[in-house]
């Protein structure tokens, strides 16, 4: 990514003008028709705004990405490992992971990004601790240079509270990795390579620009805006709440999927590993219930990962508006694209509960219309 | 060494060479830390450097052109004195939250403002609360803090306290957080009696189970705001900071520097 120290520009002057309002009559839930109308809208104020010339401007027209930066996704891996219980060696698991999706962490800074929103003891609302603490361990005995846990939570501004009180703290206390809260760190700021918001540019925690591999390790939940929250929705935790608010009001103002494009896209996480032992159905990312599936997902293409997941929850990726505007840039989302390691996805599919409003989302189901799910433009 | 005094060090390693705090350790100064600092601290660079990064218009400003959160204004201006501290205000007054459509899936009043993380969007819980809180102590007759009061209410969970700002989403209730219901109780020390004593009863439900340093640290404070003082509980902070050194959250740290010492009586709407 590219990203500058902000140091010196850390505020505007103190008589900068008002910075554009984020646009709001784009708040709607994403189709195709309306990304590529989106497209064109950005890519007509890029031209007004004189930056875009020639044909830079009509390749803007048609997608929202700087086509240098993200070429087009090839074929890619995503491995599925049973792990029936927090309890198993999960250390040994994600080791296996790593061997069959070749990843070498030898010599390489690693930040893990686990998915810890809420706390609720009864409630498998976060990535399990257990897990985080397997993949650290797992890290470091792959080589890692340093592994560095850091969230920051979108609903709780008490990182002390919501770390410590699920045990993430407690656990990496004894195995020596530190815990940075995401939300307070030191910040950097990224340009965007991609335009699906008005946003320009993210301030994103140095942990996260520095890192030689983030690591996303969602939940495997549904969630009630968008669908399912995985290793892209995932990222919206790296921005840190003290710039963006608490719960990061701003990115769902730009709205919700787009915002999940822009923010993955700026971060772009190498390796995604997700927390499918127990997920979440229904209401998520915080009312739904529990539910057993007993896997590990895992795969250096989030796209192939979440596309992989949603499909072992019985949802069809291509219908979840921001997944399928993913994989045109970011990562593969087509199933026979996808070369799956491990497990076979189908032999460990849980159909997932889906609100009614998703109904539309299950493989199979009666293809939706236009507009499916109602949009966020509030946060919660 | 005391939780105060280790809050106080701690706090001060946070301290720029500009006179500003960071929010942790390797950042940079800004606005919110260094108000607070300012607070905590009674302290004279801190509020130079407040002054120094105050726009025209009176605001403290973070964050790129499309976000500019600017929700720390309504601490400095608390924190400051004579024309910067008008100007603050001025801002305050003049950059309320947006206001936003009926929507029953969010059920909220649509006529009321409140503050939010930045002006360009709508209100939340604890930009709201800083606003009141700041109105109150400096600006009692200004007509925002009614506006912010009735999104308080508006905003409150069901059975008291507050979590970020959504009493309800999809017909589901929201449960109250800790620290959110503690900014909360700041803004409501004296009254409405309704919210500030359903704000209480939440605070101490809920104090065993969010341990947390920020949560702690501005709950005490409001709990003395509200006229209670709590020995026990200031001891638990203690002992907290000196356990886990709030994970060097510059903003956790100076809260605790204000509820463990007399710098909380700067927040009293009572001693105002």
């Amino acid at each position: 990514m590219t990203e500058t120290d902000p140091a010196a520009e850390l505020h505007p002057r103190p008589d900068d003008a008002p910075g554009d309002a984020i646009e709001r009559h784009l708040r709607r839930p994403l189709t195709r028709r309306r990304f590529l109308l989106r497209a064109t809208q950005v890519g007509l104020a890029v031209g007004a705004a004189g930056i875009g010339i020639g044909g830079y401007l009509v390749q803007q027209r048609a997608s929202p990405w700087d086509a240098s930066v993200f070429p087009p996704p090839g074929r890619s891996s995503v491995a599925v490992l049973r792990a029936p219980r927090y309890e198993a060696d999960l250390e040994a698991i994600v080791r296996q992971a790593l061997r069959l999706l070749q990843v070498d962490v030898r010599g390489r800074s690693v930040l893990l990004k686990p998915n810890i929103v809420e706390f609720d003891p009864a409630a498998a609302i976060n990535t399990d601790p257990r897990l985080v603490a397997a993949t650290a361990a797992a890290m470091r005995s792959a080589g890692a240079r340093q592994v560095t846990v850091g969230e920051g939570s979108g609903h709780r501004r008490d990182a002390h509270f919501i770390a410590g009180q699920s045990g993430l703290l407690d656990l990496l206390e004894d195995i020596d990795v530190p815990f940075v809260d995401l939300n307070t760190t030191a910040i950097g700021r990224v340009q965007l390579h991609s335009r699906f918001t008005s946003l320009g540019e993210l301030w994103l925690p140095a942990p996260v620009t520095k890192a030689d591999l983030v690591v996303s390790m969602p939940k495997l939940k549904t969630h009630h805006w968008g669908g399912v929250t995985l290793s892209l929705k995932n990222m919206f935790g790296t921005v840190p709440g003290r710039i963006y608010g608490w719960p990061k009001n701003v990115l769902h103002w730009a709205g919700l999927e787009e915002s999940i494009l822009d923010v993955a896209a700026a971060v772009r996480p190498q390796l995604a590993i997700v927390d499918g032992i127990v997920g979440m159905q229904g209401d998520g990312p915080i009312k739904g219930d529990a539910v057993d599936v007993g896997v590990i997902i895992a795969g250096t293409d989030p796209v192939a990962v979440d596309s992989t997941a949603a499909r072992l929850m019985g949802i069809d990726p291509e219908r979840v508006g921001y997944l399928e505007e993913a994989g045109r840039f970011l990562g593969q989302l087509t199933p026979e694209l996808i070369d799956q390691l491990g497990e076979e996805p189908e032999g460990e599919a849980v159909l997932f509960e889906l609100l009614p409003q998703f109904s539309t989302l299950r493989i199979g189901s009666p293809l939706p219309a236009d507009d499916p799910a109602p949009a966020d433009n509030t946060g919660a | 060494m005391t939780g105060h005094a280790h809050a106080r060090d701690l706090l001060e390693a946070l301290r720029g060479a500009d006179g500003g705090f960071a929010p942790a350790p390797g950042g940079s100064s800004e606005p919110e830390p260094t108000a607070l600092a300012a607070l905590a601290l009674d302290d004279v660079p801190a509020r130079q450097w407040l002054e120094a990064h105050q726009s025209s218009d009176g605001g403290l400003v973070v964050g790129p052109p499309a976000v500019r959160n600017d929700t720390a204004t309504a601490l400095a201006a608390i924190a400051l004195e004579g024309a910067a501290r008008e100007r603050a205000l001025e801002y305050v007054v003049g950059h309320r939250a947006q206001l936003r459509d009926d929507d029953p899936r969010f059920p909220h009043d649509p006529d009321t403002r409140g503050w939010g993380w930045t002006s360009l969007t709508f209100g939340w819980t604890e930009p709201t609360a800083r606003g009141v809180l700041a109105l109150k102590l400096l600006r009692p007759e200004a007509d925002e803090l009614q506006d912010g009061l009735r999104t308080l209410a508006d905003r409150e969970c069901v059975g008291g306290g507050w979590n970020y700002g959504n009493r309800e989403v999809l017909g589901r209730d929201l449960e109250p957080f800790l620290q959110t219901t503690a900014a909360a109780l700041m803004a409501v020390q004296d009254g409405p009696a309704e919210l500030r004593d359903r704000a209480i009863a939440v605070v101490e439900r809920l104090w065993d189970r969010e341990r947390g340093g920020l949560s702690w640290a501005m709950s005490l404070t409001a709990l003395q705001l509200a006229g209670m003082t709590d020995d026990d509980r200031a001891a638990e902070l203690s002992e907290l900071v000196d356990r886990t050194m709030l994970l060097s959250d510059g903003v956790a740290l100076a809260w605790a520097v204000i509820a463990l010492g007399d710098r909380w009586q700067v927040l009293s709407v009572a001693v105002a």
